[in-house]
């Protein structure tokens, strides 16, 4: 029964079977179901559209799938005693404009039931003793991104799960997230990261899936991944579901 | 109970700092009973307290939860390992407390210019306006996160609140009605009956409720 | 094809008894004949109301979308027929009482609950698929406040003047009106039946109708 204390290999950290997800109209998830081993990063591409945001809520436990299971960590996402081990940060920074960054990290430190060093030390890591104090609403994205990040990772989750971590984050900034989600494999953590960009996909991720009009349309090794490969799935996706813009293949530059 | 007080903390610095709900609901109260006195509605003073309390309330509840949704705030709030409740309750609270700088203002205002005098038994207004108050804020606070976080337009919260409030509006002005005109507690208990019902009512909907409301 | 072949012929026939049938009031003359509609119509809109709370309580529990579908119609339909209430009130009221509108304890109810209904299919129309937890919580919340309203309501007759004449049916009824009224009782509770049947068979064909173009 306890299976919150996990082991690589063992049982998947995390488990989506069957998902379906319909917001307003026609569902935006069908049918997705996939694993991730602790230890492991799972790459999720696709391209705008996709799903890959609210596949990414609904792992977590934010939103409740229309159809189909979740499982973290043994237990169903539904499950409160979860909820700890879950790490997320999203397309919007879910911080408060009008508190100053170390209040956002107190906050949650609060809702965690942490000490406030949690807080200091999440701070320190990203590098934004600076802005410590600045209403995060005064903070430039790149910053704001990173306090996000920093609250993500507070409670020292066992699943992480980012939605494109790295935009707006500078060469050092990003270095550090990598050095940071390096280190979190290293401790076991299951990690999925949607991103556009192939290469940081094949650079981070053991596994890829793909994501195509809100169904799987691969997932293999991360290794395997090329450009090529991407838009050719990216053309299969069925007429009539949005998709990317005709022409180039859908993958963007790397940032500054 | 650290994160209800954390909850409740982060909702009054934001307040604090932000300064946009209590003001704003301040000066429409003050609106609503200038244009009420001087279109002649003295003699529906209690009625027109309470109306107004009621659309001053509509318009700050409405904003009280959008806070949560421009960055996604409630996501984040929801995945923490806390009863989804504690939202709830933190945020009613941080109303309840902007709810009464409010009304002080509101009823220093109606005092001067409605001509009203002070109650022979102050205490049974003073337990009217509490109740009153506790029950528009309770349901005005669920309301206000279910409009929110369907994103439906902001006007539909008044449109929403009115007619579930009209126990409270009735019950609330026939009390103050009686108080004003120097009755005590015992000539007030079946209004004072509903206030409470009404309280108890929104006040236990939204514990069963407010999950199914917040997660998508 | 059974149903509303059979709600229509009991309506009309459930017509044919008031207007023709059904012996003259003492008191109120001719226009009380209107009893026969306004009286099955609160009924039937609010057996609609309590259907609507039900399946609301049963989404919100099993996330069904079937539940939704049955919520949605049954409220549409029961605000037609509140509107009904609403209408033959006054209708009912002039010429028997003198005035178009009392605080009548049921009237008021009747008038909240109309805007009840109108907040929940705004909602319903204004937020689409994510409106539909929104509108279920307001249904559970507006059923479970009515008996607070009507008892508020009562509250504000004693402090009007009660009507002289108006005499809500009771038992008291003379048991020819009575069973002129049971049978167009029976027949408007066919006709909400009719009416949801064909409102859900609509709302199951747009749900498919969508999903099959979403593939």
């Amino acid at each position: 029964m306890e299976t919150l204390g996990n082991h690589a290999g063992a049982e998947p950290a995390i488990l989506a079977r069957g998902v379906w997800k319909s917001l307003t109209g026609p569902p935006v998830l069908r049918d997705v179901s996939l694993t991730v081993r602790s230890g492991e990063t799972l790459a999720l591409l696709g391209p705008n559209g996709a799903g890959k945001s609210t596949l990414l809520h609904v792992l977590a436990g934010v939103m409740r799938p229309s159809r189909g299971v979740v499982v973290i960590l043994g237990r169903s996402v539904e499950d409160p005693a979860v909820r700890r081990y879950i790490g997320f940060a999203g397309h919007r920074s879910a911080l408060y404009g009008h508190l100053t960054a170390i209040e956002n990290l107190r906050f949650f430190a609060d809702l965690y039931a942490l000490p406030y060093r949690h807080a200091e030390l999440s701070l320190e890591l990203f590098g934004l003793g600076e802005y410590r104090d600045t209403p995060v609403r005064l903070l430039s994205r790149g910053i704001v991104q990173r306090v996000s990040l920093a609250r993500a990772i507070l409670h020292d989750p066992r699943v992480l799960l980012l939605d494109e971590p790295f935009t707006g984050l500078d060469a050092s900034s990003a270095a550090r997230l990598r050095e940071l989600l390096s280190s979190l494999r290293l401790r076991g953590c299951a990690i999925v990261v949607a991103t556009h960009q192939w290469n940081e996909a094949r650079e981070l991720a053991d596994h890829a899936v793909v994501l195509v009009g809100g169904r799987v349309a691969a997932n293999e090794p991360a290794a395997g991944l090329t450009p090529d490969r991407l838009a050719a799935l990216y053309e299969e996706r069925r007429p009539g579901v949005r998709g990317p813009r005709p022409g180039a293949p859908v993958y963007a530059e790397s940032t500054e | 109970m650290r994160a209800l007080l954390a909850i409740l903390r982060k909702d009054l610095t934001i307040e604090g700092r932000a300064r946009e709900l209590a003001p704003s609901m301040a000066v429409l109260a003050l609106l609503l009973l200038t244009a009420g006195s001087a279109s002649g509605m003295v003699n529906a003073a209690p009625a027109m307290l309470w109306i107004t309390l009621l659309v001053a309330a509509s318009l700050g509840l409405a904003r009280s939860f959008h806070q949560e949704l421009d960055q996604d705030q409630l996501s984040a709030l929801v995945l923490a390992p806390i009863n989804p409740v504690l939202i709830y309750v933190g945020k009613g609270i941080a109303n309840l407390l902007v709810m009464i700088a409010v009304e002080g203002v509101t009823l220093f205002a109606f005092t001067i210019l409605y001509n009203v005098g002070v109650p022979r038994e102050p205490g049974a207004l003073a337990l009217v306006l509490l109740l009153g108050t506790a029950g528009i804020v309770m349901l005005g606070t669920l309301l206000g996160a279910m409009v929110a976080v369907a994103r439906t337009r902001e006007v539909l919260l008044p449109v929403l609140l009115l007619p579930l409030a009209v126990p409270l509006l009735v019950a609330a002005v026939r009390a103050t009605e009686k108080v004003l005109a120097g009755q005590g507690i015992a000539a007030v208990s079946s209004e004072v009956g509903v206030l409470a019902s009404f309280a108890l009512l929104f006040g236990a909907a939204p514990v069963v409720l407010f999950e199914f409301v917040v997660r998508e | 094809m059974i149903l509303p072949v059979l709600a229509a012929l009991l309506v009309a026939t459930g017509v044919f008894l008031a207007l023709r049938i059904a012996p003259v009031e003492a008191f109120q003359g001719e226009p009380y004949r209107i009893l026969y509609i306004h009286v099955p119509s609160v009924v039937a809109s609010y057996v609609a109301f309590t259907v609507t709370f039900v399946a609301s309580v049963l989404y919100l529990w099993k996330r069904e979308r079937r539940f939704d579908r049955v919520a949605y119609a049954s409220a549409e339909i029961g605000q037609v027929f509140l509107t009904m209430v609403l209408l033959t009130g006054p209708i009912w009221g002039k010429p028997v009482w003198g005035t178009w509108w009392t605080w009548d304890a049921r009237l008021t109810t009747a008038l909240i609950l109309w805007f009840i209904f109108a907040g929940y299919l705004m909602v319903r129309a204004w937020s689409g698929a994510q409106g539909t937890r929104t509108a279920a919580v307001i249904a559970i919340i507006g059923f479970l406040d009515i008996p607070l309203i009507h008892w508020s309501a009562r509250l504000l007759r004693t402090l009007h003047p009660r009507p002289a004449v108006f005499r809500p049916e009771g038992p008291d009824l003379p048991s020819s009106m009575l069973m002129i009224l049971m049978v167009n009782m029976a027949a408007f509770l066919l006709m909400y039946l009719a009416l949801l049947r064909v409102r859900l068979g609509q709302e199951r064909l747009r749900d498919r109708l969508l999903e099959e173009r979403a593939l």
